[in-house]
């Protein structure tokens, strides 16, 4: 009951304090600060003179309030949004303001919005944060702070407001804003506004433009290095026409920009010298295989935020292997049984990437049911990547059937924290170093450690 | 250009100085603001910046964190709650420290995660915006300001000062889009306001304090007036008594039944009011044993230690009936009346005095006429009753004997009214219809009863004493125990006769709040900590809370030693390579680039930390010569980072080449294109 009442004073308590970003410039939050102090301490005017400064605070706010009810200065704008952006990763895109008036505006803001979805009271007692444990006992027990961290996330990140070079009449001005997203999916922009201070510097009009937009964002990438499958290769009835070569060899192929997740290693020095930005080389890799990339998405009682690493390293992996002359199926459950073909001309990786920005966890069916989507093209597979979130009987017995059929399979499982004990290799008992147990809060390095050691 | 900032902007010059010279002459520290201010100051002359780093930031924070908190409680400890101001008054004190760190760290600003403990764990967490950097010069500025305010002088000239001062912050915040002179418009109309209502809240206050202090004299506090006392007969509702404990009283036998400590006894009634014609008092000679006074010259067989708080000089004191000394107590004089009231006048505060007694010998003055009147509008109402109750042929004895029982067998304890009769009915009403009501009710039938029925008598006011607190191991009296009661003159000497029910005790007890157990631990603990300080303030002349100063010069002596010796960062972490000096020589840090840096700093052009050259450059609005700028940055990140390092000494070459060009020809050109100085302003001492 006392949760709840918190609960409902909390997202009031956050209303008024983004209306107070957005209203206060830095020079009133500064009064208003001494507004409160001097309230305190002047309440008593017998006993000093703070409520002199308490009457010029509130004196200067009403005015400056006052003379911010009307805002007549008109805009046009027009988001320019790139057509990915990464979790994790900066990310900037363009807004241009277009001043249709006779003045040449500026000293002006702009806020650009996300839509916030405030959470409800069933979402915030049983989500955890995991930066709750380098918070306070205070912090936790209160909860307001994984409020906040519940409100980012689910709207997918914190956009900071940006000064508007002047626009002179009739023109225009571009704005270049840079945030990272918190999370992957689709980021909703609702309005953007445009601030202006009165006067005094103290308080801003605003004015609401209207300005739906979305973006996806893609997963986390985490810098893997190639995961070479042992594999036969297969005869593969149709559709593969554009195998032009077999065999394997370490040709150059070509020069590429370099995309967030790419190994150091290849980045091409000199180019990178050459044109400022970085280059990565490309070789061919005459591989070709068909290979499983298989993601748990049965969240059972876990935690949200082991599903979404696990969607990260999926989609590394995905990222690592489509250099490699060879197919590679993505098969998850979602509300029914998906697979996603790529390489060799049939899709790119990038639609894979969006597939994976939106796979969400699997809450109405069970692990059998990947299971059977895994044997149904097992005939078809020459290596198997399961990235899991437990190692239970189900999953262990998903995995033993992949090796009884002779598929050569590695499997990620992913766990809470490097504390947690050791897995049993069960069915890889003979090659119990594709069994690799991914720590919550250390993925990343686990993952380079791991891929450099599995010499397959 | 200048633009709105989303940040709060430095303090403009002098403006610190300022501020703590008005603080430290409104407050009495003007010969420590002086230096404080200087030394604030000076740091825009000066060129030496000193490497802060987090870590010694925080231990800063820490330690003015930690001096705040002793003083909290050393000054609580010896002020009370007035000593609100007096913290008030040493802030600017407190967070110097902090405010001389930032100005002369090599950043310029701090961290926003210093002040907050709970965000320092959070800093890798960049995503919420922990790591922010916060300038703190305006926000002490302003701590200074209502320091300032502390020392409560001349509020005229205050007023004045103050506002130059905010007119000088708003100046420099102050949005360039619109005309100075509406600015100052826009100011002087706000400050005039302010002057008119900084002057109504005076006032205003001065009208809430009457309001409260009547309010406060009707409700909270019973000041007992000797002369005359106004009872709740007659009131509509429910009586609400206060649960405040009053009294603290300790016996040295327990009572057979609820003792009854006297305030004060009358003899005229009238319309609801008890009072005195005369009630002159005398002053009652101390004797040789300090702090005792005799009251009368047999010794009382009882005794009993009562403390209480008094908030006015001369109160009225509580006393059990037949008193006969008062001893060990700390006042100036005691005086009585004819009637038993006492008198003592002493320090306000917190009193303790011990009594003896004996309740069998009332030494009140001897019953006159007025004791045996009763109102003419009253007189049928209780004849009738003296018929009725055939109260007409017995013995005083007997008598009150008929009175206790039949009060008690036929009316009823109640603290609420809810009929409305005419003025001068209640009595009647409570008699003859309701047969319920308070102890007032019962006092005051009786009193005028047993003079109906030729017994002198009088209504006494005061506490009854029924509640022991295993707490305090000691008996409480609150402000729910007042009760009134009637002495009568029975062969020769007065007699108690509480005719109200034993049921009133519980009954006021019902509506208890459930949290008044908690009430009462923290009103024991300030009466412990009330007694322990005027105890030690009578046994010894220095305030024993003193030796907490003690504690702050060896804990701030670790503290600085702490600071001292905690780790320093790495010469060879520093940006610049002129100052790269360690065995960690790093490739390319003889770059040409670096020559440029130098020179753009030393001409007062600081690059912000984290800040690329490029982001710096396009900053400092370069646009002749871009070209070139942009060269040399491509030529310096091939020379620094390159690890193949092919073409090494043409690209070396070719950087020394770009780099004495705008050397020689560049600077100038930016100096022409910056004019706004704004862009300066991100230095940490501009030149």
């Amino acid at each position: 009951m006392i949760r709840k009442l918190l609960f409902r004073n909390f997202r009031f308590i956050y209303r008024v304090s983004r209306w107070l970003r957005y209203r206060l410039t830095p020079g009133g939050s500064l009064i208003l600060g001494g507004l409160v102090a001097s309230g305190i301490f002047g309440i008593d005017t017998r006993q000093s003179l703070a409520f002199q400064i308490f009457a010029v605070c509130a004196s200067l706010m009403l005015f400056a309030v006052l003379t911010t009810l009307i805002f007549r200065a008109r805009f046009r704008l027009r988001r320019h949004l790139p057509e990915y952006a990464t979790a994790g990763v900066p990310f900037q895109y363009k807004l241009r303001i277009e001043n249709p008036g006779r003045r040449r505006q500026y000293d002006l803001l702009l806020i650009d919005e996300l839509t916030e979805r405030l959470p409800d009271y069933q979402e915030f007692i049983t989500t955890s944060d995991p930066k709750d444990k380098n918070r306070n006992w205070l912090d936790r027990a209160i909860g307001y702070p994984r409020l906040i961290s519940l409100i980012h996330k689910n709207r997918g990140g914190a956009i900071p407001a940006r000064e508007i070079p002047p626009v002179p009449a009739y023109d225009m001005a571009e704005v270049d804003i840079e945030f990272v997203p918190a999370r992957r999916g689709y980021l909703n922009f609702s309005a953007a506004y445009i601030a202006r201070p009165d006067p005094l510097g103290l308080f801003r009009a605003l004015r609401k433009y209207p300005l739906p937009d979305s973006q996806l964002v893609l997963p986390r990438i985490y810098p893997v290095s190639k995961l070479n499958l042992p594999g036969k290769r297969k005869y593969r009835q149709g559709g593969l026409s554009l195998a032009s070569q077999i065999g394997d060899s370490q040709e150059f192929l070509s020069l590429r920009e370099y995309q967030p997740g790419d190994p150091l290693r290849s980045i091409h020095w000199r180019s990178y010298a050459k044109y400022g930005e970085p280059v990565v080389k490309e070789y061919q890799d005459e591989y070709f295989v068909r290979q499983g990339l298989a993601l748990d998405t049965f969240i059972e009682h876990r935690n949200n935020n082991i599903f979404e690493e696990a969607v990260s390293v999926a989609a590394s992996f995905q990222l690592a292997m489509e250099e490699q002359d060879s197919l590679l199926d993505l098969m998850f459950v979602g509300n029914r049984a998906y697979r996603f073909t790529s390489g060799r001309g049939f899709g790119k990786s990038a639609n894979i990437l969006e597939v994976l920005a939106c796979v969400e966890p699997c809450k109405d069916q069970t692990p059998e049911s990947l299971e059977s989507l895994l044997l149904r093209h097992v005939d078809e597979l020459s290596g198997m990547v399961m990235i899991l979130m437990d190692w239970d009987s189900i999953r262990r017995s998903m995995a033993a059937k992949l090796v009884a059929a002779g598929i050569p399979t590695i499997v990620f499982v992913l766990i809470e924290d490097s504390s947690s004990p050791g897995l049993d290799p069960g069915p890889l008992y003979e090659t119990p170093e594709r069994l690799v147990a991914l720590p919550m809060d250390n993925i990343e390095t686990s993952l380079q450690k791991m891929t450099l050691e599995l010499s397959l | 250009m200048s633009s709105i900032a989303t940040r709060l902007r430095p303090a403009p010059p002098l403006l610190l100085g300022a501020g703590l010279l008005f603080w430290g002459w409104q407050t009495g520290f003007l010969v420590y603001a002086i230096p404080m201010a200087l030394l604030l100051e000076l740091s825009r002359l000066l060129r030496w910046r000193s490497t802060v780093t987090d870590r010694e930031y925080n231990l800063i924070s820490d330690i003015s964190g930690l001096v705040f908190f002793i003083l909290v409680v050393y000054i609580f400890s010896s002020d009370g709650a007035g000593g609100i101001y007096k913290i008030l008054s040493i802030m600017p004190f407190i967070l110097y420290l902090l405010i001389l760190s930032q100005v002369y760290g090599e950043r310029g600003t701090i961290r926003l995660s210093v002040l907050f403990i709970s965000l320092r764990k959070l800093e890798p967490d960049k995503t919420l915006d922990m790591n922010r950097e916060i300038d703190l010069s305006l926000p002490y500025f302003l701590l200074c300001i209502i320091s300032a305010s502390s020392g409560n002088r001349e509020p005229v000239l205050f007023f004045l000062i103050l506002c130059i001062l905010v007119a000088v912050v708003l100046w420099s915040v102050r949005p360039r889009r619109y005309h100075p002179l509406l600015w100052a418009g826009l100011l002087a109309l706000s400050l005039s306001l302010a002057y008119a209502g900084q002057t109504g809240m005076k006032q205003a206050q001065r009208s809430i304090e009457m309001i409260l202090m009547d309010v406060f004299e009707k409700y909270m506090w019973r000041y007992r007036d000797p002369d005359r006392a106004s009872t709740a007969i007659g009131s509509l509702g429910r009586i609400k008594l206060s649960d405040r404990i009053l009294l603290r009283v300790d016996t040295d036998k327990i009572p057979e039944k609820p003792l009854l400590l006297r305030e004060a006894s009358y003899t005229n009634y009238g319309y609801s009011v008890w009072s005195n014609a005369s009630s002159e008092f005398q002053l009652v000679d101390p004797d040789v044993t300090p702090g005792s006074w005799t009251l009368q010259t047999e010794k009382g067989k009882s005794s009993i230690t009562i403390n209480t708080y008094k908030i006015k000089e001369v109160e009225v004191a509580p006393l059990p009936h037949g008193t006969t000394s008062i001893y060990d107590i700390d006042a100036f004089d005691i005086e009585r009346n004819a009637y038993g009231t006492v008198r003592i006048e002493s320090r306000d505060g917190w009193i303790s005095y011990r009594a003896d007694y004996e309740t069998d010998r009332i030494h009140d003055a001897p019953p006159n006429r007025n004791d045996l009147h009763v109102p003419e509008r009253l007189r049928k109402d209780f004849n009738q009753l003296v018929r009725e109750w055939q109260l007409e042929e017995r013995n005083a004895a007997e008598i009150i004997q008929t009175v206790q029982r039949n009060f008690s067998e036929h009316y009823k304890y109640s603290l609420n009214n809810r009929s409305r009769y005419p003025r001068g009915r209640y009595l009647h009403d409570f008699l003859f219809d309701s047969k319920k009501g308070h102890c007032e009710y019962f006092a005051t039938s009786t009193v005028l009863l047993l003079r109906a029925a030729g017994i002198p008598a009088r209504y006494a006011v005061g506490y009854s004493v029924n509640e022991y607190s295993e707490l305090e191991e000691q008996y409480v009296v609150r402000g729910r125990d007042a009760h009134s009661w009637v002495l009568a003159h029975v062969d020769g000497s007065w007699r108690i006769v509480d005719t109200t029910p034993p049921v009133w005790i519980p009954l006021a007890r019902k509506n208890t709040s459930l949290l008044e157990s908690v009430f009462d631990l923290v009103a024991w603990l300030k009466y412990r900590y009330a007694r322990w300080q005027t105890d030690d303030n009578l046994e010894e002349e220095i305030n024993n809370t003193d030796y907490l100063l003690w504690l702050l010069p060896p804990l701030l002596l670790f503290l600085l030693w702490r600071l001292y010796r905690s780790k320093r960062p790495e010469k060879s972490e520093q940006p610049v390579a002129g100052h790269n000096t360690g065995h960690r020589e790093r490739h390319g840090s003889d770059s040409a680039m670096y020559q440029l840096i130098t020179r753009l700093e030393q001409h007062g052009y600081y690059r912000r930390p984290g800040e690329t050259l490029a982001a710096w450059f396009h900053r400092l609005g370069v646009e002749s010569g871009y070209k070139q700028f942009m060269q040399a940055i491509e030529l310096h990140y091939r020379y620094r980072f390159d690890p193949a390092r092919n073409d090494e000494n043409s690209i070396r070459l070719h950087l020394d080449r770009i780099v004495d060009r705008i050397l020689a020809t560049g600077l100038p050109a930016i100096d022409q294109q910056l004019t706004e100085p704004a862009d300066r302003r991100d230095q940490p001492s501009p030149n």
